[in-house]
């Protein structure tokens, strides 16, 4: 059928219109921004179709563009993604009063898109004024999402939890913020039973267990729950016991005792992330639950191979595992042999992330060492398994690196992201051959610098800057 | 036996007539559902005019419901290989079999076609969509063409 569609599709009419609603209808169930773009800018008919039918906009730095454009354009928008300030954010390396403030487009929404459901926000100011603004002005708001923010405390929390009547997200990670009010959770009403996702992982604020509790109990369709240190694993099994309907599991610290029927409440449970700190004898009171699981997320989780093998073992559906890896790499190696004799569809990625390096000696042997030995055992892992690359090189500096060291670190750095485009293409290649895989994870290729004397390094951060981005 | 099946009759473009059991087109055709529930279509005489659908596309449509009505309880592989089968025409085919779905407002035939349709545009660069849907005037001024290409060049 496919060579004759693509002969050419309505000739006969003489037309190469299709009704708006088709077009409207067809163009929706694109789901990839990619192909969203492909659409806009294939005539003008397509262009306005597409327009009137964006339901969602993801905005990549606020400062690209502004609400005053993007209104017009988009009418129809529920849901928006916006991120503010660089990632140096994260390292403090960015100053106080940046900009990235939400308020004002939250006011043009109000009046654009009253409907607005879902707002995600990554690196944004967000003030309690902002929150407060937000809860009594869009009546169907049903997902907020604070991903690194600052600006904004409890108090602004509350006012989500007391006004946002249908809420079924409230996604704060990783967020350092003020408290005022530790009983922010008590304000969401007796009422109110319609959370679906709840995480405050990396939260650093302490909570109130009864009232997670309580919540807990009574939104029936709670899928996600996602702790933060605050609460103990013996507080763990209770929300367990409460809520059996849980899929997607995530804890900060993992290192006291459980019973060894803890999880076995908990039938629907298909991903678990989180074991922040993580003693592996503890990790036995998992493999009960282990059977259902399809996601592992120990991405932040200190186990070695050992411990990941040997949970692995009960892991008979498992789809995606994250992993940090640690060199020396032959961890990777040991998990990349065990999973090539498992037969499981997996899709893998690989954190390489906060690396303590001090000299260019050890980032030349790291490199190195994962360039031949990882790469080939990574390369051998065949069953359709998709792996995707995460680089994130955190370079802590001495003062007093040399210029002439620092060169040596960009072009290390550059080689780093040259490994990481090979996986890439490689992924590219898998992805062909996985049609029933049904996630794929972005990778991205980043070569980031933050350290101590940030100032005398600035010379050094845009040569690694400018060679990650000719290696990718 | 029960009492006879309850036919309607369809007339198409070529003014040919089609006597289908009325369940058939009441289940899966908005519009004739609303004709008979409203009392409009007379047994006795009436015919349902479909001035824009020929004979080869109505009988399709009238295979499709037929098949979807007998065959709802098959299991999902099955119907779903069917209706694989079942769109196995030609591009000029598929456009008439929109319009005809589209016209008799039939839901699901319309979703099956519209995943068609997704499934031609799905992953391609712009120039192709373009060849594939025939769309020779793209309505954009020859700047913004040019200003699009030199910022998009991947989408092209």
């Amino acid at each position: 059928m496919k060579e004759s569609l693509e002969s050419n599709f309505m000739n006969r009419r003489g037309s190469s219109c299709f009704p708006d609603e088709v077009l409207e209808r067809v163009i929706r169930m694109l789901k990839s921004r990619k192909d969203r773009s492909s659409v806009s800018l294939v005539c003008k008919k397509w262009y306005n179709a597409e327009r009137w039918s964006r339901r969602n906009v993801f905005i990549g730095n606020c400062y690209f563009v502004s609400p005053e454009i993007l209104t017009p354009r988009f009418p129809n928008i529920r849901s928006v993604t916006l991120k503010g300030k660089p990632r140096f954010f994260d390292f403090n390396l960015v100053p106080a009063n940046w900009g990235a403030d939400i308020h004002f487009w939250l006011v043009v929404f109000a009046e654009k898109y009253p409907f607005l459901k879902e707002l995600r926000l990554k690196r944004m100011t967000v003030t309690d004024e902002s929150l407060k603004f937000l809860a009594r002005s869009f009546p169907n708001f049903k997902a907020i999402s604070l991903q690194n923010c600052d600006g904004f405390s409890t108090d602004g929390l509350a006012a989500i939890a007391a006004d946002c009547k249908n809420l079924t997200e409230l996604d704060i990670q990783e967020n350092v913020i003020d408290d005022k009010n530790d009983n922010w959770l008590t304000y969401f009403p007796e009422s109110f039973t319609s959370l679906e996702v709840l995480n405050f992982s990396i939260f650093h604020n302490d909570v109130n267990f009864d009232a997670i509790e309580k919540l807990v109990t009574r939104c029936k369709s709670l899928k996600t729950l996602k702790l933060n240190k605050s609460i103990a694993l013996e507080q763990l099994q209770r929300l367990l016991f409460r809520a059996p309907q849980l899929c997607e599991l995530g804890t900060d610290s993992f290192s006291q005792e459980l019973t060894t029927h803890a999880f076995s409440n908990c039938k629907n449970l298909n991903t678990r992330s989180g074991l922040w700190v993580v003693k592996p004898q503890y990790l036995p009171v998992l493999y009960p639950a282990c059977a259902n699981m399809t996601f592992l997320n120990f991405s932040y989780a200190p186990l070695d191979s050992d411990d990941i093998a040997k949970l692995l073992v009960y892991c008979a559906n498992i789809r995606r595992l994250w992993v940090r890896i640690f060199f020396p790499v032959s961890t990777t190696k040991d998990i990349c042999n065990m999973l090539s004799s498992k037969l499981i569809h997996v899709l893998l990625v690989f954190f390489v992330s906060d690396i303590h390096i001090h000299t260019t000696k050890d980032l030349a042997s790291c490199t190195n060492e994962f360039d031949s030995s990882c790469y080939n055992s990574i390369l051998n892992v065949k069953n359709h398994l998709i792996i995707v690359y995460y680089f994130m090189y955190l370079f802590f500096f001495n003062d007093k690196n040399s210029y002439r060291e620092l060169l040596d670190i960009a072009e290390q750095a550059k080689r780093c992201t040259e490994v990481a485009s090979k996986a890439s293409k490689m992924v590219e290649h898998h992805y062909v051959n996985a049609s029933d895989l049904n996630l794929l994870e972005a990778h991205e290729a980043e070569a980031s610098l933050a350290g101590r004397g940030a100032y005398t390094l600035m010379v050094g951060l845009t040569l690694i800057q400018i060679a990650a981005a000719k290696g990718a | 036996m029960g009492s006879p099946v309850k036919k309607i009759m369809l007339c198409s473009s070529e003014k040919e007539i089609f006597s289908v059991e009325e369940q058939v087109m009441v289940q899966h055709s908005v519009i004739i559902n609303n004709m008979i529930e409203d009392g409009s279509y007379n047994h006795e005489e009436s015919k349902i005019p479909l001035d824009c659908v020929d004979s080869k596309t109505l009988k399709k449509v009238i295979d499709y419901c037929t098949h979807h009505t007998h065959h709802h309880n098959d299991n999902q592989e099955d119907l779903e290989a069917w209706d694989a089968q079942f769109l196995n025409v030609d591009s000029n085919g598929l456009y008439d079999l929109l319009m005809a779905a589209n016209y008799l407002e039939i839901r699901n035939l319309l979703d099956l076609i519209y995943g068609t349709i997704k499934n031609m545009i799905k992953g391609k660069k712009i120039d192709e969509i373009r060849r594939i849907f025939n769309i020779k005037d793209h309505g954009f001024t020859p700047e913004e063409e040019e200003q699009n290409r030199k910022e998009y060049p991947h989408f092209y």
